[in-house]
């Protein structure tokens, strides 16, 4: 096989499980949408695609299974047949055998396929006699009649716009003529055409007499080529071909059972009329070339989906993609000694001959930055790939355990670092099964418990403060405490007292214990010795958490929490002697420092500090890692305050250092099971930190069990969608928040550095612009400030065009708000987002871009051309159109994200910022006109930029826009126009 | 056995060893290492090696000889990866024990590569050299003295003793 023909045989396998992947998919949802025509249409077409491309590569086997499925599927489409479980489960099960053969395309013939192919057989069978011809077939002209034609074949070229031909040969004569051996004559043929049927005509004496005199054949033969080319081609005279009457054809096919609805037949191109035979003047081959129209059943639901597919991509490998990560690691490290070498000294004087070097080195840093984003960016996939595949394992378990299920997926387009989609599917493969398995009823039982027959388990993924949370929840019976706790007993995982002391949730976590399972009669489907615990640590060790939420009696949600990248984790670095350790952030909590008034004590053998009220035991690093202990006295150092599962503890460190993303590189197989480290990272000057493994450092050294209060308030503080704040305050008493995704970077800086001019402070920046430092206190209605302290923190905004800073005396903490802690009542006015209670202080939740026009700063609107710093928010409820969207925005805009209905895209609005809404107008729950009326009424809302995106093009709904605030109304998906709306829009008017 | 055609000779403790040259990667002179505290006894710590971590492992102790751990080590031999050795044409002895991870050993000083046929005679029992007799795969005579030829492999591989 040649390269050319092995990369090409690559693409086919590449195409064919694309559409075995949507196939299986679409034949699940087929037994719930029976007469679904788009959905029909769609698994036509895949089975169809396959056929097609199997049989370009002569792999037959795949060609007959594929046909034989496309024949009954053809019939389902036209409503002569109607599916029920076991044609699914036939379907199913040639679909297994396709992905097997197109696995291995050259060892298809070893599948047994016969089974399928029968049953699929007597599907066709069934309904042949069900459709008997009217009156019998008509008779087909004499030239036709010694053939036997295939109807689908003459159908599919007559809708390519073919003409049939049939051609009289004397075998002998013509070919020797020519100069040509038998094979080389049918291989030009077949090159010119498709060979529909071959008749020959055989004297009475056999072959060997036949040869001896003149052996005469007749061909039916599909092509483009007009007849007197085709006469050229064949080096025959004319008088050999006749070309048989469309209508002769189209009756004849109405008595054959059809595969394709007679619309796409009735809208291709018919063939000449036999008239043209008659050879005219000789035309050059290339002035009349045929047109070949598109398949007529493509557009409608064929049209989008396409689109998406053509979207133009190259696969890379991911070791490719890991190597280049590590260069643009690499480039940082570098990048950084460079910054370091080229900063100008303290004075600010310039080294001669390195004028504009810092304005290079400035540019480098962020084509470096951007370099390392990008490839991560590469590195996710949407998890809508994974969740598909779930659709079959629901329906297989649902049929093996006889219960009802179905299976509902939130969140596909939700993109996942690839690595942590691969650890995933074992996790949540037993997940569901489990699901299906202990939870979800009997339809029975259901049915006398008031619920629907139907159990239902729902797997859902969304963006949560930059993490990912995954849940798998399902409507069925709910974790039983009591029946956790007996089997625990009775299995010897705890003592007898022990499980009386548990509260309900740590009976929840008994699951997880090892050796543990509840199912009465240990099943084929779960219990297969692989128990909750290995979930657990597979999640774990993907960086993630499993959180449990159960109502007896109403089901059980699974909530697992991981982080967007298994490749860079923001952490916090801190310090022990001359060591660096990075501690996560996902598991930080606050950082205390221990005082006189909150000292670390002693209690029995451990240490303790307080913390509101509550006691958390203290491990000192230094102590743990047997380095050099500092006394207390001399330097207290800082107590981390970290969260693990639902427990809490302090972590005792010297040094605070600063929080970065961290490149999390894997440690060497000889420093695995240390229990202390999880990984290592290299930090900005290249110095090694090592990554401290949390869950490590607590096993054994913590007890397990902690006031009941505590845990439940983390439980719920876990459930709770929560967004990264920065607290500060600024000389007066309040404390001030800003989300972490406004800033761009803080600095410390010398408040003799502060220059005044003309009533406005500034700040020259070594390598930068001059920046306009505000003091919140002048624009906000708090408390004025006094004076400043010698050193001041500057925050400095992100994606703002203008060189503003914020002035902070004092950083306080970096923490979670809960979005429904957000009190925007209280206290109003602009810069102010709303209140909150935050860590028992009243905070005031700086809304960042009125500040700044409070300031007289024009943040916004972006000016034209500048769309990338623009944060988008889309509510719209198809994948589809979601997708599509995104796909083409997300290169474009700063930050695009995506709500699923109106009522979601509003509590969005509530919490996040945003510079414009693109909305759907036909939505469940809240429509777009109905969303565009709350914005327009809402204070703080009512000036956002409002883009309509619908598929209605009419007057009607272009009036309903308008009226409701729409500020322009746009007809799907073109990027151009799209981008051209969002300027226009936001350009000031 | 089939002997390597060249080996890389080194030096720590006053006493010189060899390895296959098709096994080693690179060798970095003066590194700076980071200890990992816990860390079995063998891990010197961790080389900060252009974007990668390396761990390197003490050669004194692996072997089984006391000791050596305190002293700087002048030099790292950096062994080639799982992956890297399977680009290469030819493979040394053992080439698929190798790892994924990055991994070095520290010597006081890297002598002479030898590349003719040596002569390579069966280690002598364990009682008499004291070396971990795994990772011995002969003695080499040379006029200076003996050099024990290593298997870098078992070098390589965790042992119990190391696993913490």
């Amino acid at each position: 096989m040649s390269a050319d023909e092995t990369e090409m045989l690559g693409l086919f396998v590449q195409e064919a499980n694309e559409h075995l992947e949507t196939l299986e998919t679409d034949l699940v949802r087929l037994e719930t949408c029976p007469n679904d025509a788009a959905l029909l249409n769609r698994l036509f077409r895949a089975v169809h695609s396959i056929k097609g491309t199997a049989g370009f590569f002569g792999l037959t086997p795949i060609t007959d299974l594929a046909h034989l499925m496309e024949s009954v599927m053809a019939l389902l489409r036209d409503g002569r047949l109607h599916s029920d479980r076991e044609l699914i489960n036939l379907f199913l099960g040639s679909t297994d055998h396709l992905q097997v053969m197109v696995a291995a395309p050259d060892r298809a013939a070893e599948v047994d396929t016969r089974q399928a192919r029968a049953a699929l057989a007597t599907r066709l069978d069934f309904e042949a006699p069900a459709k008997p011809s009217a009156g019998g077939a008509p008779v087909l002209p004499a030239c036709l009649r010694g053939f036997s034609i295939d109807p689908e074949l003459v159908r599919s070229s007559l809708r390519h716009g073919h003409h049939l031909y049939v051609i009289e040969l004397q075998l002998t004569a013509d070919i020797e003529a020519a100069g040509q051996t038998l094979l080389d004559y049918f291989r030009d043929v077949e090159s010119l055409g498709l060979l529909i049927a071959a008749a020959t005509a055989m004297s009475e004496g056999g072959l060997s007499e036949a040869v001896a005199g003149e052996l005469q054949c007749t061909l039916l033969f599909a092509t483009a080529m007009e007849p007197d080319l085709l006469l050229s081609a064949f080096n025959l005279p004319a008088d050999r071909l006749t070309c048989p009457d469309q209508a002769v054809w189209s009756e004849w096919l109405a008595t054959q059972p059809s595969l394709v609805p007679a619309a796409s037949f009735a809208s291709s191109t018919p063939p000449p009329p036999a008239a043209e035979v008659t050879p005219q003047t000789p035309q050059p081959i290339m002035s009349t070339p045929t047109p070949v129209p598109a398949p007529a059943d493509s557009p409608a639901a064929g049209g989008p989906a396409a689109r998406v597919k053509t979207e133009e991509t190259v696969r890379i490998s991911v070791s490719l993609l890991d190597a280049l990560m590590n260069l643009a690691g690499e480039m940082v490290l570098g990048r950084n000694q460079l910054l370091r070498i080229a900063a100008p000294t303290r004075g600010g004087a310039v080294t001669p001959g390195q004028e504009g070097l810092a304005g290079i080195v400035q540019g480098i840093s962020g084509v470096t930055t951007d370099l390392q984003r990008t490839i991560m960016r590469a590195r996710l996939q949407p998890v809508g790939g994974l969740f598909g595949r779930f659709n079959r394992i629901v329906r297989d378990l649902g049929q093996k355990l006889g219960k009802e299920i179905e299976l509902e997926t939130v969140g596909n387009d939700v993109e996942l670092d690839r690595a942590l989609i691969e650890g995933l599917s074992d996790p949540l493969t037993h997940l569901i099964r489990n699901c299906a398995d202990h939870g979800i009823e009997p339809a029975a039982e259901r049915l006398r418990l008031g619920k629907p027959a139907a159990g239902k388990v729902r797997i859902s993924a969304a963006h949560l403060a930059g993490r990912v949370q995954i849940e798998v929840r399902d409507d069925g019976r709910g974790l039983n405490p009591d029946l956790l706790k007996a089997k625990a007993v009775e299995k010897g995982v705890l003592a007898a007292d022990q499980a009386a002391r548990l509260t309900v949730a740590e009976a929840w976590q008994l699951i997880f214990a090892p050796g543990f399972s509840t199912a009465a009669v240990v099943s084929d489907v779960s219990g297969r010795g692989v128990g909750m615990d290995v979930v657990k640590t597979n999640i774990e060790r993907l960086g993630g958490r499993v959180e449990i939420d159960s109502v007896l009696g109403h089901g059980t949600a699974l909530i697992i929490r991981l982080p967007l990248t298994l490749a860079i984790i923001p952490a916090l670095i801190v310090g022990c002697s001359t060591r660096r350790f990075a501690v996560p952030q996902l598991n930080l909590l606050e950082i205390v420092r221990p005082s006189a008034e909150r000292p670390i004590e002693r209690f029995g053998g451990s240490q303790v500090i307080r913390l509101r009220e509550e006691l958390l035991p203290v491990i000192n690093l230094s102590t743990l890692l047997g380095l050099p202990t500092r006394t207390a006295d001399e330097a207290p150092g800082y107590v981390l305050i970290l969260k693990l599962d639902n427990r809490r503890f302090g972590l005792q460190v010297e040094l605070v250092a600063d929080t970065e993303e961290i490149v999390v590189k894997p440690l060497g197989r000889h420093l695995q099971g240390t229990g202390f480290y999880s990984g290592a990272t290299l930090l900005g000057q290249g110095e090694i930190a090592l990554i401290l493994d949390l869950a490590g450092i607590a096993a054994g050294r913590l007890p397990s069990a902690e006031a009941s209060a505590t845990r439940a308030l983390t439980r719920e503080a876990a459930l709770i969608a929560t967004e990264r704040i920065l607290l500060f305050r600024d000389g007066s008493a309040e404390t001030f928040a800003l989300h972490i995704a406004n800033i761009g970077r803080i600095e410390k800086i010398a408040s003799s550095r502060i220059e005044r001019i003309g009533g406005h402070d500034f700040f020259r920046q070594a390598n930068g612009p001059t920046l306009r430092l505000l003091r919140i206190q002048d624009h906000l209605p708090v408390a004025p400030a006094g004076a400043l302290p010698a050193e001041v923190h500057i925050i400095v905004p992100r994606l703002i065009h203008h060189a503003v800073a914020l002035i902070a005396e004092q950083i306080l903490d970096a923490t979670d708000l809960p979005v429904d802690s957000l009190d925007t009542a209280s206290l109003r006015g602009p810069g102010v987002l709303g209140t909150a209670s935050l860590q028992n202080r009243l905070t005031v939740v700086v809304d960042l871009y009125s500040l700044l026009q409070a300031a007289g700063i024009d943040a916004k609107p972006p000016k034209v051309g500048q769309l990338s710093s623009l944060r988008v928010l889309l509510a719209e409820d198809t994948a589809f159109f979601r997708e599509a969207v995104r796909r083409s925005l997300t290169e474009v805009v700063g930050s695009l994200d995506i709500a699923e209905d109106g009522e979601a895209a509003w509590a969005r609005l509530q919490t996040g910022h945003y510079d414009v809404l693109i909305t759907d107008l036909e939505m469940p729950r809240l429509n777009g006109f109905e969303l565009t009326a709350r914005v327009r009424d809402d204070a703080r809302l009512k000036a956002l930029p409002v883009i309509a995106l619908s598929a209605r093009d009419c007057d009607d709904f272009h009036a309903k826009a308008k009226a409701a605030g729409i500020d322009h109304y746009e007809t799907k998906l073109d990027r151009e126009r799209l981008c051209r709306a969002l300027t226009q829009v936001l350009s000031p008017h | 056995m089939s002997q390597p055609t060249q080996l890389l000779t080194f030096r720590t403790q006053g006493r010189w060893y060899a390895c296959d040259l098709l096994w080693v990667r690179e060798i970095l002179r003066q590194p700076s290492i980071t200890p990992v505290d816990q860390a079995p006894p063998i891990v010197r710590g961790l080389i900060h090696l252009r974007g990668q971590i390396l761990t390197a492992l003490d050669l004194d102790l692996r072997l089984g000889c006391a000791g050596g751990a305190e002293k700087p080590s002048a030099c790292c031999i950096v062994f080639k990866t799982s992956v890297e050795l399977g680009r290469l044409a030819q493979q040394p002895e053992s080439a698929e024990q190798a790892g994924q991870d990055l991994l070095g050993i520290l010597v006081d000083e890297i002598g002479d590569i030898l590349s003719q046929q040596e002569r390579v005679l069966p280690p002598p029992p364990e009682s008499l050299s004291g070396l971990d007799p795994a990772c011995i795969a002969g003695v080499i005579p040379r006029p200076a003295g003996l050099v024990s030829l290593l298997h870098v492999h078992a070098l390589l591989r965790p042992t119990t003793a190391t696993a913490a």
